[in-house]
């Protein structure tokens, strides 16, 4: 263990007040999707990725892609928490005419890459991960994506083809938290057995607990060590709403966002920590 | 045209140009992959993920051409080129080999007869329409000369140079008649426009015919000087006749005084099935239906 666990444990809780705030002044949704990201987030962004926020397009930055563009609150707050832009703006996330939209936006500092219609970054990443081995690069490509949008067709394209291409420079995560828009996932599209799939498509695969720090620390650098040729993909079993006790394992928080007496109630929850 | 798109890609690129295939091109990439090793990428077939991978290179600085025929890496990752390419401006230019009814017998899902429609209401898209080999090559060159995203609607092989001198604005000249008429000829459509030119001259009627491979749709003015002192324009092209290239220049030339008189394809005229020709004559736009159609309108 080469990391402080209880500064990735206040670091983590800070970008939950965050994003609480912003989800309560600008009253948007997606507050339960990007909950279940904050551990996986805090572990890339502070121990993981080679990034330079006062130079964010850097050449040799790693690069990361959010898939699930819905869930950008909790990538906004963290790019904030690393010094990519003032925490101010955070403040107008949901504002009209703000920077930060309500899904995610590459016009804002640290962020590589547009999304919000799902299963669209992993095939980018793809491209960017064989431009960086024409390059000859030691950077890597990164990607965050969710279980629901495995259900589009594009993502099992690039599955397919990530481990043709060879490309042990890309990197994938995904939140697993088990809910998607219409209710749970096993009873929507059933993923399972999803490690077995993977294996199949020619992955190194590793599944984790998403909101175990040291587990996903180490699920990366076991993929760091394949040293076989293939990406790599971790699986993240995650809870939806992850951190605030009364959005936990609900789908109702996939869309909702909190009136006073919640943002209160979860605002002294989060404080406790 | 294809052999022509090769060859002039051939000539030109450096390493740091890919042509993305989706497992088509069969005779015609083989040239290419020869001459720049590794530059060649064949995604299988899988459009959506050939269109993002092409969107992931271009991130990177690359030039990238995505490769397919009719409307396989057009409209099946349309979303891919709208979000992922366009939005983000990216250097792509997507070519879609049998523009049109090129691969007519081969039914409806071989028809790629709204490309232009769609693709040109996407952010930052470029139409590049080239009706033969030396507007191809124009076109390719337009392609290599500039970034941002592109659509390249490719022709069969075969077609005729139409002889002409070399364009202003992105447009040729090909008849100057000094005529106050014009035909406008947009993608396959310019061997018939001669011909339409040649039958009416055939009944003393005068036209100059106009051909515009390249349509940078923010561009209006390039098109508005040659455009807006001709008293009628008639636009034909191989496509639907709503919202294509008729639709375009028509809200070029908006508030000048041309007649405008669109030709093409009726949306709704989508079970016949039969080679290019044929096709073509069903939709009343053969050189004989033409010309007749115009005699008529100009009186």
């Amino acid at each position: 263990m080469t990391f402080n666990i209880d500064k990735l444990k206040q670091f983590a809780n800070t970008v939950r007040l965050d994003m609480l705030d912003m989800i309560y002044k600008s009253q948007t949704s997606h507050f339960g999707s990007a909950l279940s990201t904050v551990e996986i987030l805090t572990v890339l962004y502070n121990e993981i990725l080679q990034v330079f926020p006062q130079n964010p397009k850097s050449e040799n930055r790693d690069r990361f892609f959010l898939s699930k563009g819905h869930a950008c609150t909790s990538l906004y707050a963290v790019l904030a928490e690393k010094g990519f832009f003032d925490k101010t703006l955070l403040q107008t996330y949901g504002d009209d005419g703000s920077l930060l939209m309500s899904h995610i936006s590459s016009f804002v500092p640290g962020v590589e890459f547009s999304t919000g219609s799902l299963g669209h970054a992993l095939p980018v990443a793809l491209g960017t991960a064989m431009a960086g081995k024409k390059k000859k690069s030691d950077w890597r490509v990164f990607v965050l994506m969710s279980d629901g949008e495995l259900d589009e067709g594009s993502n099992w394209e690039a599955f397919l083809a990530a481990p043709n291409f060879k490309l042990d420079n890309l990197f994938v995560v995904i939140d697993c938290n088990k809910i998607q828009a219409m209710g749970e996932t096993k009873d929507i599209m059933q993923l399972e057995p999803l490690t077995d799939k993977l294996l199949a498509f020619g992955w190194n695969v590793e599944r984790v607990d998403g909101h175990d720090f040291e587990s996903i620390h180490n699920a990366f650098q076991s993929l760091f060590n394949k040293n076989n040729a293939r990406p790599g993909i971790i699986i993240a079993d995650t809870v939806k709403g992850k951190g605030i006790s009364f959005m936990e394992n609900t789908l109702l928080w996939h869309y909702k966002s909190p009136n006073q007496e919640q943002y209160l109630a979860a605002q002294a929850e989060l404080n406790q920590i | 045209m294809r052999n022509t798109f090769i060859n002039t890609l051939n000539g030109k690129v450096d390493e740091n140009t890919m042509l993305l295939i989706g497992d088509l091109g069969f005779s015609i990439v083989e040239k290419f992959a020869e001459n720049h090793p590794g530059q060649l990428l064949n995604c299988g077939v899988a459009e959506q993920n050939m269109t993002g991978i092409a969107a992931g290179f271009a991130m990177e600085g690359f030039k990238v051409f995505t490769y397919s025929i009719a409307n396989f890496n057009t409209l099946r990752c349309l979303e891919q080129i709208r979000n992922d390419i366009c939005y983000h401006n990216l250097d792509v230019t997507v070519v879609s080999v049998g523009g049109g009814f090129v691969y007519g017998s081969a039914g409806y899902s071989h028809h790629a007869v709204q490309d232009v429609a769609i693709l040109s209401s996407l952010p930052h898209m470029t139409m590049l329409l080239p009706g033969d080999p030396d507007e191809m090559t124009y076109c390719t060159n337009y392609a290599l000369n500039n970034k941002g995203p592109k659509l390249l609607r490719v022709g069969k092989n075969g077609e005729k140079n139409v002889p002409k001198p070399a364009p202003i604005s992105n447009i040729y000249k090909v008849i100057d008649s000094q005529a106050p008429i014009a035909i406008l000829s947009t993608g396959g459509m310019l061997n018939t426009g001669f011909e339409v030119a040649g039958k009416l001259k055939e009944q003393n009627v005068d036209v100059d015919l106009l051909s515009s491979p390249v349509i940078e749709i923010e561009q209006p003015e390039l098109y508005i000087d040659i455009l807006k002192d001709y008293k009628t324009i008639f636009i034909i092209e191989e496509h639907i006749r709503l919202h294509g290239c008729g639709s375009i220049f028509k809200s070029f030339l908006e508030y000048y005084p041309p007649k405008i008189y669109t030709f093409g394809i009726e949306r709704n005229d989508c079970h016949n099935v039969g080679k290019q020709g044929y096709l073509l004559k069903l939709a009343g736009l053969d050189a004989d239906s033409l010309s007749e159609k115009i005699m008529r309108l100009i009186g």
